[in-house]
């Protein structure tokens, strides 16, 4: 198998992994490829992870802490621009609103 | 509609949501375990954790990881609500806390390897904290 190919049977949420761990993946059998796709697909992510990580190095796997930490920074920033973005939407809503009670008591 | 009002207070209530949402037990269980890894990365930087603590906060930290996974559900019938980047996310801090963890006790990972590991991972409880906080970091 190779990476293209494994890319085409990855869902889409697990991509990154394999763009990123391909070689680690494609030293497994092909039974363990499928069964791994089926862990993704089945979305339990801490054992399709635990298997991806237990193949790997100590080196290897301190800097996959590494890439953890920036993925949940990353997270982070967009988790704060999107509740930014609820509160700008709900505070229109509530300004409308307010301009209809007041207009229904004639104010 | 008499009660038209309810309808932009609930909006505003639920304006703000994070994509991570405990309830007071497991936010508590997260401050609490977010300081004890930071003491510990602290301690191990200044070289007053030794092989054995560092070892066992690995240890410890593995398994509070799992207590995370284990309440998340959906809200507002569980502990701990995440959104589906926040649950892959979980989901992969656990297996490798695991996975480093297992290896810590096995006497795989050397002095430096081991204050690494500790030292990271109380970077990660501080952004999950962050998570739950709507805050991004600096």
């Amino acid at each position: 198998m190779t990476l293209e190919e494994l890319l085409a049977q990855m869902p889409e949420p697990v991509k990154p992994w394999a763009e990123k761990y391909g070689p680690t993946i494609l030293a497994w059998t092909a039974q363990e490829v499928m069964e791994w796709i089926a862990l993704v697909a089945a979305g339990d992510i801490a054992n399709a992870y635990g298997h991806l990580v237990s193949g790997m190095s100590n080196d290897e796997l301190l800097a996959v802490w590494g890439d953890l930490e920036a993925d949940w920074s990353t997270a982070n920033t967009e988790n704060t621009r999107k509740i930014a973005v609820q509160k700008e939407a709900v505070l229109a809503i509530v300004k409308v609103a307010l301009g209809i009670a007041l207009a229904s008591v004639g104010l | 509609m008499r009660h038209w009002w309810v309808v932009p207070l609930v909006l505003l209530l639920a304006s703000g949501c994070s994509g991570v949402v405990l309830n007071g037990e497991f936010s508590a269980r997260l401050d609490s375990y977010s300081a004890a890894a930071n003491v510990d990365a602290a301690s191990a930087l200044a070289g007053r954790l030794d092989t054995e603590g560092k070892v066992a906060s690995l240890a410890r930290q593995a398994g509070q990881w799992r207590e995370f996974d284990g309440a998340a559900g959906v809200w507002p019938f569980a502990h701990v609500c995440l959104n589906a980047e926040y649950t892959a996310l979980l989901g992969r801090t656990v297996a490798i806390s695991a996975e480093t963890a297992q290896r810590a006790m096995t006497g795989e990972f050397d002095g430096n390897s081991l204050t690494t590991a500790v030292v990271v991972q109380a970077a990660v409880w501080r952004l999950f904290q962050d998570a739950r906080d709507g805050r991004a970091e600096q």
